[in-house]
């Protein structure tokens, strides 16, 4: 069953192209971390998908229904916080929550004063006197109190200090748990790293990949560092393995870089002399993002 | 209660204040127009005498030596609509359209509830401030008349507040319309206020040549007070050609909204 699926969801503003033919799909009960650097369409795809824009072509459907035709029935069954949140000042944060709740047929006392308690919201403050991550954390609330079934969240974590960002990350794991879908946009890799069971890629409002993270680690370049007891006699040969990048030498060290997979490079390099030691440090994710970041035209992927 | 109410309070009361103020004025205003008329009166009948008619015309154009022309040239045909449709206008282009460039909507659009409602719960908001600053200008009219001893009747006093409402309600709506359709408060309030400003000069001055008589139909202020409705009373016909005005205009907005690409 999917929570979110799009086809051909295109989004043009005049002349820029925003969302540009999005095909996406959301498992329901999945945190899906949906990644890109600033202006890649990310919140462009979120308004399209909850009907407050209207695609140029394609279709969303949102928990099997029609994002436009059923708007109002996908309303009611998520939950949503903007990236730009802009909270009446004069009113208090309990006051707010209440006007929100108010809006809503599936409200839940009892979970909201958890959520309250849980964050540490300001109730009895005027909003107007909250710091940003306040704000986010009243915003959290928000978002979280009617119980969605898919929760919609564009950058959650801006301006919360990392005790709240803790609470959040456990709230993510227990609406897994509840098999709650929550789509979590964010522009850095970090932020949905602990969290995401699946992340996507959007670059130019393309969708560049879209995978677990497990299988993007693997598909990391890696270092491996094998020290021999002596210097073996010709290195180079590990380089017309596949994969690898670049072998370089430093006494009886021999560091190589791999893309991929490492087994066929570990055993040309137990051919070569006696490993005595092997070193290998965790693949570098940020690298691996930041080069899906980078328009890289020619080697575009579906 | 229901979202639609909610929402509708939530709209209303965040301009509380502005409303408020605005009424204060109007019954400051009203009080000393009424107050002034046993020694200003008869003064102003003989200085009104020697104006040209352009200059007459501009200033309401009724007939100063009676009490009811009185009233209807210092207060009914411009200063009144001033406050009325100061409040009409900031509604009409606030509650929806400001709202939505606050950010504010982004969770009242993105609730169970259509467009269309909370379209109608912004309507309802700027109806009800319209009709509010409308009553205490009506309030203040029944002592005034009493105090400047002007002498005009209850009924057609109830007769020029019906007919200053619905202006004010067709003018809201006017500013209500625009503001849905493009979600831009300045533009709502800006082009409504300039309709109403060229609305009354055309009304004022249209009639000063025969060529330029027949533009005055096309004025909103022409149903609002060309059957002076302090001597007449109110004319159904008037008051149904603003409220229909008024209901055009809301519904095309509402229309456009179910459209557009909204913010939040």
């Amino acid at each position: 069953m999917t929570a979110i699926a799009t086809e051909g969801l295109t989004k043009r503003f005049g002349a820029i192209v925003a969302v540009d033919g999005l095909d996406l799909t959301v498992e329901r009960g999945e945190v899906f971390g949906f990644l890109g650097p600033n202006g890649s369409g990310k919140t462009t795809t979120i308004r399209l998908v909850l009907d407050l824009a209207r695609p140029t072509a394609g279709t969303a459907t949102v928990l099997g229904r029609d994002s436009r035709a059923d708007a109002i029935e996908i309303h009611r069954r998520i939950g949503y916080l903007p990236g730009e949140l802009d909270l009446p000042k004069d009113l208090t944060a309990s006051a707010y929550l209440d006007f929100v709740a108010a809006l809503r047929p599936t409200a839940d006392p009892a979970w909201r004063a958890e959520l309250c308690e849980r964050f540490d919201v300001s109730l009895d403050r005027r909003m107007g006197e909250l710091s940003t991550g306040s704000k986010q954390k009243v915003g959290l609330v928000q978002a979280f109190m009617h119980r969605p079934e898919l929760v919609f969240l564009d950058e959650p974590t801006r301006g919360l200090d990392p005790l709240v960002q803790r609470e959040f990350h456990d709230l993510l794991a227990e609406s897994r748990d509840r098999a709650t879908t929550v789509f979590l946009s964010s522009h850095t890799l970090s932020q949905v790293e602990r969290v995401a069971d699946r992340v996507g890629i959007l670059r130019d409002g393309r969708l560049v990949v879209t995978d677990t993270l497990e299988q993007l680690r693997s598909r990391a370049r890696r270092e491996l560092e094998l020290d021999y007891e002596t210097a073996p006699q010709s290195p180079d040969a590990l380089d017309a393995l596949p994969g690898v990048v670049s072998v370089r030498t430093r006494g009886t060290t021999v560091l190589v870089s791999v893309d991929g997979p490492v087994d066929e490079v570990l055993r040309a390099a137990l051919e070569l002399g006696t490993v005595a030691n092997v070193r290998t440090p965790e693949a570098d994710l940020e690298e691996i993002f930041l080069d899906y970041y980078r328009s890289r035209r020619e080697d575009e992927r579906p | 209660m229901t979202a639609i109410v909610v929402l509708t309070w939530r709209m209303f009361r965040e301009r509380r204040r502005l409303l408020l103020w605005m009424c204060v004025g109007s019954v400051a205003m009203v009080l000393s127009v009424t107050a002034l008329y046993p020694s200003l009166g008869s003064q102003y009948g003989e200085l009104m005498d020697n104006l040209p008619d352009a200059l007459l015309n501009l200033f309401g154009g009724g007939d100063l030596g009676t009490p009811a022309g009185y009233l209807e040239t210092e207060l009914l045909s411009f200063v009144a609509p001033g406050l009325v449709l100061g409040v009409a206008i900031a509604f009409g282009a606030g509650t929806l359209a400001g709202s939505e460039q606050s950010g504010h909507l982004a969770l009242v659009y993105t609730a169970p509830i259509s467009r269309t409602r909370v379209a109608l719960a912004a309507l309802v908001a700027t109806i009800v401030a319209t009709i509010t600053i409308t009553v205490v200008v009506w309030l203040t009219l029944l002592p005034g008349n009493e105090i400047g001893e002007l002498h005009v009747s209850f009924a057609h006093l109830t007769a020029a507040s019906v007919m200053l409402g619905l202006l004010g309600i067709a003018t809201g709506a006017l500013a209500f319309g625009i503001g849905a359709a493009t979600g831009n408060r300045g533009i709502a309030a800006g082009a409504t206020s300039a309709v109403a400003v060229a609305s009354y000069l055309v009304y004022a001055l249209a009639p000063l040549s025969d060529t330029t008589n027949p533009f005055r139909y096309v004025s909103i202020w022409y149903p609002f007070s060309a059957n002076h409705p302090l001597l007449d009373g109110v004319s159904a016909a008037h008051a149904l050609v603003l409220v229909a005005f008024a209901a055009l205009c809301a519904g095309a907005g509402i229309a456009a909204l179910g459209r557009r690409d909204v913010q939040g």
